[in-house]
């Protein structure tokens, strides 16, 4: 059975592990990457489901990364998540305007980030934004 | 280079000389930027990669006798501003200083440039449009984009930025986008006005806030697993651990944990029996792994110290000796006290340091290759926490760490008064 791939970039790896444990339970497939150069490589590459995107990162942020995912064609309809510990209103429309899907904030839940997830992977309207 | 050469041919000498300097850099670019090659290199990196470009630079320059021109500060300037920025904003100004660069390599001395004007006013219009160019390529990277949350990383400017513009953005509301225009990062040039309290209190905040997740989620995840009947899992637990001893940190500051020193010999803690008991524990929950010795050279050791700061300094220790001590392995424990202090020594067999992980062990969240590797998890804050703790206990920490041969962490404590001689 082929499991839905998660791809989740954060340079916290406490973070990327415990994002990684919450999901790996619900039967998601997940790669992590602390290096947003090398996400971008490996998501060009092998398409993954879903893209969870922390926003603060060296050598090139979230916003960055998901501006170039949409540029190119095989990770254009691929759904982006952000998460980030801003909840500043202008983070939210930067994240829209850079093409996200949608944006949890931190500190959140492992049964929140599960539906988001959920739902960006069954193809659902993508929470806060809708569907590019 | 190749442009300039064309339009008024160079010394052959100068041209294949700058030939090879153009070449190499590219070279080194490519080698550079390889994610391989930048994680052997590690904090070396940029570093390297700066003093590869200057040694290309000066060269370059020396060949064309730009040396001696005083418009070589032209590039210069622009990589002292390069560095002030990040994102796009950084790579725009690192292209506009090689474009101009590159036009002061051809033009060389101002006394040249008078004896052919033509030649050097086509010199100068090329690089104008270039940058003419890039700037039509690039409309939305037009403002620097400074992040708060990050530190900023002086080698930054010199790694490779994609340029990428948000010409194809998704409409927003207008309404929503003019009350958000002022301080949106996106047109970031007024995010330095900002108060300093407040970028302050804003960092501070986005530092709690992850591992405030981390601790939910693994919360979340014990507490489903408990619904379910079924018991933690070890990893959970022990990362839950580290992510309150980060935020305790965080929010009390390294001098809050500082133990209590007791007043009086009776509340001496016996070394002996403190690690006795550990080692016990520990070989309840690692025993089948990893064999477990503990030795002690008189049967009571007192040490005038605080009981739960010493608990959390060998726990510390302990959980570390075993998290890098690969199955069949061996982690010594031993205690033995001489005059005025105690000594306790925990070795094991495990896959060691390299240098620089030794002398950066102590760093707060510095986290080994090994830990990388082990996929492992943790804050790298075990260590900064003991050595808080030790100190303020009157002693000290030291370690000696030989990769794959094994790592031995010595903690010295002042003996109770009492049990002085």
């Amino acid at each position: 059975v082929n499991r839905p791939r998660v791809l989740v970039v954060d340079d916290d790896e406490a973070m990327r592990t415990a994002v990684s444990s919450a999901l790996e339970g619900e039967g998601y497939e997940v790669d992590w990457f602390g290096d947003a150069m090398e996400a971008l490589r490996h998501a060009l590459s092998e398409p993954p489901a879903v893209v969870l995107l922390d926003v603060g990162m060296p050598q090139l942020d979230g916003w960055e990364l998901c501006e170039i995912l949409r540029r190119q064609s095989h990770t254009r309809e691929v759904p982006v998540l952000f998460l980030t510990g801003r909840t500043d209103v202008r983070d939210r429309i930067t994240a829209m305007q850079v093409g996200g899907s949608d944006f949890i904030s931190k500190p959140f839940r492992a049964r929140d980030l599960r539906a988001k997830v959920r739902a960006l992977v069954g193809g659902q309207t993508g929470g806060a934004f809708g569907r590019r | 280079v190749l442009a300039s050469i064309a339009i008024a041919p160079l010394d052959r000498g100068v041209a294949a000389g700058l030939a090879l300097v153009a070449v190499g850099a590219l070279a080194t670019r490519c080698v550079l930027s390889l994610a391989e090659v930048r994680r052997s290199l590690g904090p070396f990196g940029p570093p390297l990669d700066m003093v590869v470009e200057l040694a290309l630079g000066l060269t370059a320059a020396w060949l064309t006798g730009a040396l001696r021109s005083p418009l070589l500060a032209v590039p210069a300037a622009g990589l002292v501003l390069a560095r002030r920025f990040h994102g796009p904003a950084a790579a725009r100004f690192l292209a506009f200083a090689t474009v101009v660069g590159l036009f002061v390599l051809a033009a060389g001395s101002p006394a040249a440039a008078a004896e052919r004007p033509v030649a050097t006013i086509a010199r100068i219009l090329w690089p104008l449009g270039v940058l003419a160019a890039m700037e039509l390529a690039l409309p939305g990277a037009a403002s620097p984009r400074p992040d708060p949350s990050r530190p900023r990383d002086p080698g930054r400017h010199l790694s490779f930025e994609p340029p990428v513009a948000s010409a194809s953005a998704a409409p927003v509301a207008p309404g929503a986008e003019t009350s958000a225009a002022p301080a949106t990062p996106r047109t970031a040039s007024l995010a330095p006005d900002l108060p300093r309290d407040r970028d302050l209190r804003t960092e501070i905040l986005h530092d709690l806030r992850s591992p405030l997740s981390v601790i939910k989620v693994y919360a979340d995840l014990i507490a489903e697993r408990a619904r379910r009947g079924e018991p933690p899992v070890d990893e959970h637990l022990r990362n839950l651990g580290s992510e309150i001893e980060l935020m305790t940190l965080l929010v009390e500051g390294p001098t809050a944990s500082r133990p209590r020193r007791p007043a009086s010999a009776e509340a001496a803690v016996d070394l002996v029996r403190l690690m006795g008991e550990l080692a016990a524990r520990y070989r309840e929950t690692h025993g089948d792994k990893v064999r477990i010795e503990m030795s002690a050279e008189r049967p009571r050791v007192e040490v005038g110290a605080d009981p739960v700061a010493l608990q959390r300094v060998f726990r510390n220790v302990l959980d570390n000796a075993l998290q890098y001590t690969p199955a069949g392995g061996v982690v010594r424990i031993r205690v033995w006290a001489d005059g005025a202090h105690a000594h306790v020594i925990v070795s094991d067999t495990g896959v060691g340091m390299t240098l620089e992980e030794r002398e950066r062990a102590f760093e707060m969240a510095y986290r080994g290759r090994g830990a990388q590797a082990l996929r492992a998890g943790g804050r790298g804050l075990g260590l900064t926490l003991s050595r808080e703790l030790v100190e303020a206990m009157g002693g000290s920490i030291s370690l000696w760490s030989e990769e794959d041969r094994g790592s031995e962490v010595r903690v010295l404590l002042p003996v109770a008064e009492a049990a002085t001689p």
